[in-house]
């Protein structure tokens, strides 16, 4: 594209598409398209040509039609929250930015449904909603800053998926531009009704597509009650092992958790715990979980029941509470944990790279401790902290980010993680997504399907002018 | 270049940013701009682009980087505690250095630097003159600003004494009691603009039993000046504020303007320590540690003396200042002082801790900017049906109240202490229900 445009031509070109003021071609406006909250965009630079401030459907058909006559690469963004790459322009092209357009078209408690344009936030949305006593439970942690399209596009999950599932659990319908620029509605009755299994389930090609497939333009999402009632338990283990046996026992019982988080702890972290609650110490503790279950008072009032007999079985020390102000507590002394075992080394950054891998629970304990391993071989350090009762292991990789040598180390250690990962048998990604960071483990992961993955992507994106290099790395892009 | 080390202390919290986002979510400014530019994490980004030098500085540079309120939403909510206010303050400074600032901006801060006195001496004479160049509105409470970058913009009239005049307290003329001593620093506003306000803070803390002094040697805390890049500046008033409080030997400071309180808690020591100012650093850790806002101090460090029924109900919603909250979490303490009196009710508005959009001196630049952020909050107060807005903060008042006035509303807005003080002295406040006629 570089080739083609300066800026002031691009400029041209794009005003004479959408208003002036949804234009951006200034460096100093692009620089800050060049990032997400990934380690891989610190260390490469991709700035795209022109960012597009979307308000509205007929920008994004308009836009789509003249890139695919100018082959132009178009990158879809919502808040770029992300860690892996997936809204960088890794070829130029033009960003849309799609968090301005925010409105929630509807919402209908009676139906327990809303509709939205994807710029709204997670939190935004659940805000709205809590006067109706809903919500939208996947939470990705990062809520407050990204939004439903982003969560849609990356399916994303987060702490209570082991409940209530990923964001395709709740995507009713879709509004999608597709690489032609057609627009399509997706979904039972086009995403009105709560169930439907008429014809391919189109919402499931496009939840986690990242953009490669088309642009979402509206969600209609199923919304669910809040729960009436909430209990926590936090447990810290001698090790691992231990932590598994609770948590199957845990669900032997007939307890859902809505939450079952870990810290594979650094020594003396579990201290950290203490402030909050006296007798969470446990030297050289390797694990802490923290369990919540949620529903109505009865049902909590059992399984929290449950949980803490559990705990008192196989945890070295755990504390529980069933108060809005506890559980609080509770969460703040994970949080402690965590934010102690990030800082054993003196001076280094926490950065995401290998950073969201998923093991079949039986190899949990081993590629926990093989992953330390890695980065103590490669002379940084690490954090492990997840979705436990899911196998999903999130990394933080310590590093002293102005050392070249550690920041060559990190790179490393995150392709050992997505190497000893796939050896056995796991995803190189739960819910963070491909992106640029992970397409090249795409062919050794999916073997002969990513050809058929690219087939559809073919039918949809014919210019392949959608997010080129995100998910197939061997694609070549539009230009 | 800028001080290295107050370049440095940036850097440190540009790396610090790992630009997860989150501060996307409270940003008043990109609310209303929409580009990853107007977000703290863009513009943090881009300001470590220019202290490392990896971006030039350039008016587009600047024009983003200007874009900001620094009413530290972003640092309060930030998981990894990035001070974007810190960082802003040395981009500010660097892009100052390299670009040169408004002539008239400039000018007003080196005459809030340098010539408080001198603005003290004439200040009569342009009390007067305002009301000959500029139109009364409101009563005569403001004057219409149709020049400049603010057309249109109603603003307080300066008074026609200010408030050191009239309060100063002479070196010696009062003796050491056994009562709490307090040194109040009142700050630009209340000096210039409000002496009223001083005059009501004075009262309150002499009805609750403490000794007042007024330092005659304070000037601005500084606010401005460092939020605009004068960092040099800005050290020399902080030392000359530090030397004017040290001298009266306080037991405690006070202030009733939310921004002098988060200078003289937190951006004193802070600025010092960066740029190597290590003589002033005792004396500004100890001012910090005794300095409170009047409705924290009133409610922590005294009892509060109960206020006499009002004459007449009152209903009030309140306003939650940026430089009140965040960082400084004072929440609870205005609102305890507002309940406290009788035949006042509290109506709390939606969204109360929303940026009224003034910023300061941001408002100067940008007052089209400012106006969009400020609609948001005036439909909320409207929504409240309340008779009066109070805020602890003399700028935001402003702001709420020219806001008022675009609306042709010409309901009060005060300060807690004032609705304490007229509560004590059983004055009435002036009752108009018209707030709720905003559209």
């Amino acid at each position: 594209m570089a080739q083609k445009w300066d800026s002031h031509s691009l400029q041209q070109a794009l005003v004479s598409i959408v208003k002036p003021e949804q234009v951006l071609t200034d460096p100093v406006d692009l620089a800050c398209y060049s990032y997400d909250s990934g380690l891989f965009s610190a260390l490469n630079y991709y700035k795209p040509d022109g960012v597009i401030l979307v308000r509205g459907l007929e920008d994004v058909t308009k836009v789509i039609k003249w890139a695919r006559t100018e082959k132009v690469p178009i990158i879809p963004r919502g808040a770029s929250t992300g860690q892996a790459g997936g809204t960088l322009a890794a070829s130029g092209g033009i960003v849309l930015d799609l968090s301005t357009w925010n409105k929630i078209e509807s919402i209908e408690p009676e139906n327990r449904m809303v509709f939205c344009r994807p710029g709204i936030t997670h939190a935004k949305l659940n805000q709205a909603l809590e006067p109706y006593g809903l919500h939208l439970p996947p939470d990705p942690s990062s809520g407050d800053g990204c939004t439903i399209g982003g969560m849609a596009a990356n399916n994303s999950s987060g702490v209570r998926s082991l409940k209530y599932g990923p964001m395709n659990h709740y995507v009713l319908g879709l509004e999608i531009v597709t690489g032609s620029g057609e627009v399509i509605y997706t979904g039972g009755a086009a995403g009105k009704v709560l169930k439907s299994v008429s014809g391919l389930n189109l919402n499931s090609l496009f939840v986690g597509s990242e953009g490669t497939l088309g642009i979402i333009t509206g969600v209609w999402l199923m919304v669910v009650q809040r729960p009436a009632a909430r209990a926590a338990v936090l447990m810290v283990f001698d090790n691992a092992e231990n932590a598994l046996a609770a948590s199957k026992e845990i669900q032997r019982r007939g307890v859902i958790p809505a939450a079952m988080e870990f810290v594979y702890c650094a020594p003396e972290a579990t201290k950290a715990a203490e402030e909050f609650h006296h007798g969470l110490y446990v030297p050289d503790a390797e694990i802490e979980i923290i369990c919540e279950v949620d529903g109505n008072q009865a049902s909590v009032a059992w399984e929290y029941a449950q949980v803490q007999e559990v705990a008192k079985e196989y945890a070295r020390a755990w504390h529980g509470a069933d108060d809005w102000h506890g559980i609080k507590e509770l969460w703040e002394a994970n949080d402690a944990i965590e934010t102690f075992s990030s800082k054993i080394r003196e001076g280094a950054k926490r950065t995401s790279a290998g950073e969201d891998v998923c093991v079949k629970l039986e190899f949990l304990p081993m590629v926990l401790r093989e992953m330390q391993n890695i980065t103590r071989k490669n002379g940084i350090g690490i954090v492990n902290f997840g979705h436990w009762a899911q196998g999903n292991i999130h990394s933080g990789l310590l590093v002293h980010i102005e050392d070249p040598r550690e920041v060559e180390a990190a790179v490393k250690t995150a392709d050992e993680i997505h190497r000893l990962v796939l050896e056995v048998g796991g995803a190189t990604t739960a819910e963070h997504g491909v992106g640029l960071v992970r397409a090249s483990y795409m062919e050794e992961e999916h073997g002969a399907s990513l050809a058929w993955m690219a087939q559809v992507k073919k039918a949809l994106d014919p210019d392949n002018i959608l997010n080129p290099g995100k998910i197939w790395p061997q694609m070549k892009t539009a230009r | 270049m800028p001080n290295q080390g107050l370049i440095n202390l940036a850097l440190l919290h540009v790396e610090k940013c790992n630009r997860c986002g989150f501060c996307r979510a409270v940003c008043p400014i990109l609310e209303e701009l929409g580009a990853e530019s107007a977000a703290p994490r863009g513009r943090v980004y881009l300001a470590g682009q220019i202290l490392d030098g990896s971006m030039p500085v350039t008016k587009g540079m600047a024009d983003r980087l200007g874009k900001c309120l620094v009413c530290r939403h972003c640092a309060a909510f930030c998981p990894l505690g990035v001070r974007a206010d810190l960082v802003f303050m040395a981009a500010r400074a660097l892009i100052v250095e390299k670009l040169g600032m408004d002539r008239l901006k400039g000018s007003i801060l080196k005459t809030l630097a340098c010539r408080w006195n001198t603005v003290m001496a004439f200040e009569p004479a342009l009390a007067t003159l305002q009301d000959i160049a500029m139109r009364r509105v409101d009563g005569g409470q403001t004057l219409r600003v149709d020049f400049v970058r603010m057309k249109g913009r109603t603003l307080p009239r300066l008074a026609a004494r200010p408030f050191l005049k009239e309060r100063v307290t002479l070196k010696g003329t009062l003796e050491k009691t056994s009562r709490i001593r307090v040194g109040f620093f009142a700050g630009c506003f209340v000096n210039f603009v409000q002496p009223e306000l001083g005059r009501a803070t004075w009262d309150v803390l002499i009805e609750n039993g403490v000794d007042v002094i007024v330092p005659s040697k304070q000037t601005c805390c500084g606010t401005p000046i460092l939020t605009s890049g004068k960092i040099e500046l800005a050290v020399a008033v902080i030392k000359q504020n530090i030397d004017a409080l040290w001298e009266i030997k306080p037991d405690a400071v006070v202030t009733s303007c939310a921004s002098c309180g988060t200078s003289l808690k937190e951006w004193w020591t802070e600025i010092l320590v960066a740029v190597g100012e290590e003589a002033y650093l005792e004396k500004a850790q100890r001012i910090k540690d005794i300095t409170y806002d009047i409705s924290e101090f009133l409610v922590e460090q005294v009892e509060l003396k109960p206020a006499p029924a009002l004459k007449k109900p009152l209903k009030v919603t309140y306003h939650d200042s940026c430089h009140m909250t965040h960082g400084r979490n004072l929440r609870s303490q205005p609102r305890h002082i507002l309940q406290e009196i009788e035949g006042l009710t509290l109506l709390e508005m939606e969204g109360s801790e929303d940026c009224c959009g003034c910023g300061g001196f941001f408002s100067y630049g940008e007052y089209g900017l400012t106006k969009k952020i400020n609609v948001k909050k005036l439909k909320h107060i409207a929504a409240t049906g309340a008779d009066a807005v109070v805020s602890g903060c003399p700028g935001c008042n402003v702001q709420i109240r020219d806001g008022l006035n675009r609306c042709g509303v010409s309901g009060q807005v005060l300060h807690t202490v004032q609705i304490l003080d007229r509560a004590y002295k059983g004055s009435t406040v002036e009752r108009n229900n018209t707030l709720g006629g905003i559209s």
